[in-house]
């Protein structure tokens, strides 16, 4: 049983979602964009949903008014209906733009010739994260994406638009055998490049610490820091920023090497995971309107468990 | 000292299972999961590094080692064979 807060589930259903893939077809990004508007307006004042991201707002905005809450809501919203766009235009038009700067990609390209050991990259739920992958194609080097897929989920991942298409990647399902960790496993030693999501835990056992993070505590997934221990890879923390329609960067904020036998205990791995949380505040805190949890990763499991006696069959879902 | 034997003893120290002793571990009882020994998905990449260290053998891929990491009996047979 997993006690997990969050779910990959879109909020919209497959209709919806069906109407932005034609407005695509037949009139492009930015009809899209305009549909959007609506959509996220409909969104920011739905007070269910606002609620998903009134915790986000009060650390990022503090104490601030309802028509301030409101605006930034409403962009918040808009924002993440951009990249989910901009995400189906790559799939159904092939229009995208992923920079990675030359010092970045020589890093990359550095570190998976130096210890030949594959690379883990560990990123959030920030930016444009689902094109994250683009940006690394001139990198020679398999890539793999740990990428948990709710079974109720109707969004369509942009290689997912026409037939026929595979994965320009590997996908590792987390909730697999043995939790995908063979897979990576036998991923880094062919060399690959392997990319975590590492600001949501799965909830199972040990697999996940607490860490500091905009002015409160949240758990995080140690998973990807004890497999590099494990596995003697590299790691990078980067993170992907969408900077205009069809346009994004990704940009590495550290590279971190784990030692090897720091053993199970979640604790050991903690220092690493406070040193993504940190990544990922000053991320957040410049841009703010570019992080997609939609949940109050802040709250802790006894209040949650008492809300979800009170909601149950109101499953979480997202924008 | 028999494979089973040996394996009972290197998961204990290389995973530092410091509640555990040799006699409790059943051969047959799950490796994963709350029924069983109680590792996790990353003991896997754990024990795949440990059978590799003391008895040379490597498990490659999912397909050798869904069946090899089931429990203590499989992992040992698994291990005899390719030795």
């Amino acid at each position: 049983m997993t006690d997990r807060k969050w779910t990959s589930k879109s909020l919209a259903s497959s209709f919806f979602h069906r109407i932005f893939y034609a407005t695509i077809r037949l009139g492009g990004r930015w009809a899209a964009y305009c549909l959007l508007v609506f959509v996220a307006g409909f969104y920011a004042l739905h007070p269910g949903v606002r609620a998903r991201t009134a915790e986000y707002r009060r650390k990022v905005l503090g104490e601030s008014g309802f028509f301030r809450n409101l605006w930034f809501c409403y962009r918040h919203y808009f924002e993440f209906g951009k990249m989910l766009v901009d995400r189906a235009v790559l799939g159904i038009l092939g229009r995208f733009d992923m920079h990675t700067t030359r010092e970045d990609k020589e890093l990359l390209r550095d570190l998976l010739a130096e210890e030949r050991k594959g690379l883990i990259i560990i990123t959030g739920h920030a930016g444009c994260w689902q094109l994250g992958t683009a940006g690394l194609e001139d990198i020679d080097a398999p890539k793999a994406v740990v990428l948990y897929r709710d079974r109720a989920d109707v969004d369509r991942q942009y290689y997912e638009h026409g037939k026929g298409r595979k994965a320009p990647f590997r996908i590792i399902d987390p909730l697999g055998p043995l939790g995908g960790t063979v897979e990576m496993m036998e991923a880094l030693k062919q060399g690959s490049i392997i990319c975590f999501m590492g600001d949501r835990n799965f909830g199972d056992g040990n697999s996940g610490v607490k860490v500091d993070f905009l002015g409160g505590e949240i758990e995080v997934p140690i998973g990807a820091y004890r497999l590099a221990s494990l596995m003697g890879a590299p790691v990078v923390v980067a993170f992907s920023r969408r900077t205009g329609p069809g346009r994004g960067k990704i940009r590495i904020s550290r590279a971190l090497q784990v030692p090897d036998g720091l053993g199970r205990e979640a604790q050991a791995y903690k220092v690493y995971a406070q040193m993504f949380a940190d990544d990922l505040e000053e991320y957040a805190r410049t841009n703010p309107l570019q992080f997609y949890n939609f949940y109050d990763m802040w709250e802790k499991r006894d209040e949650r468990d008492e809300h979800q006696g009170k909601t149950q069959g109101s499953p979480d879902q997202r924008p | 000292m028999n494979i089973k034997e040996k394996l009972k003893e290197v998961l204990i120290s290389d995973l530092n299972l410091v509640d555990v002793t040799p006699e409790e571990i059943r051969d047959d009882e799950p490796l994963f999961g709350d029924d069983g020994l109680g590792l996790d998905s990353l003991d896997a990449v754990e024990i795949i590094v440990i059978v590799q260290k003391h008895f040379g053998v490597e498990i490659r891929n999912m397909e050798e080692g869904k069946d090899a990491l089931r429990s203590l009996v499989s992992l040992a047979k698994f291990i005899e064979e390719r030795q």
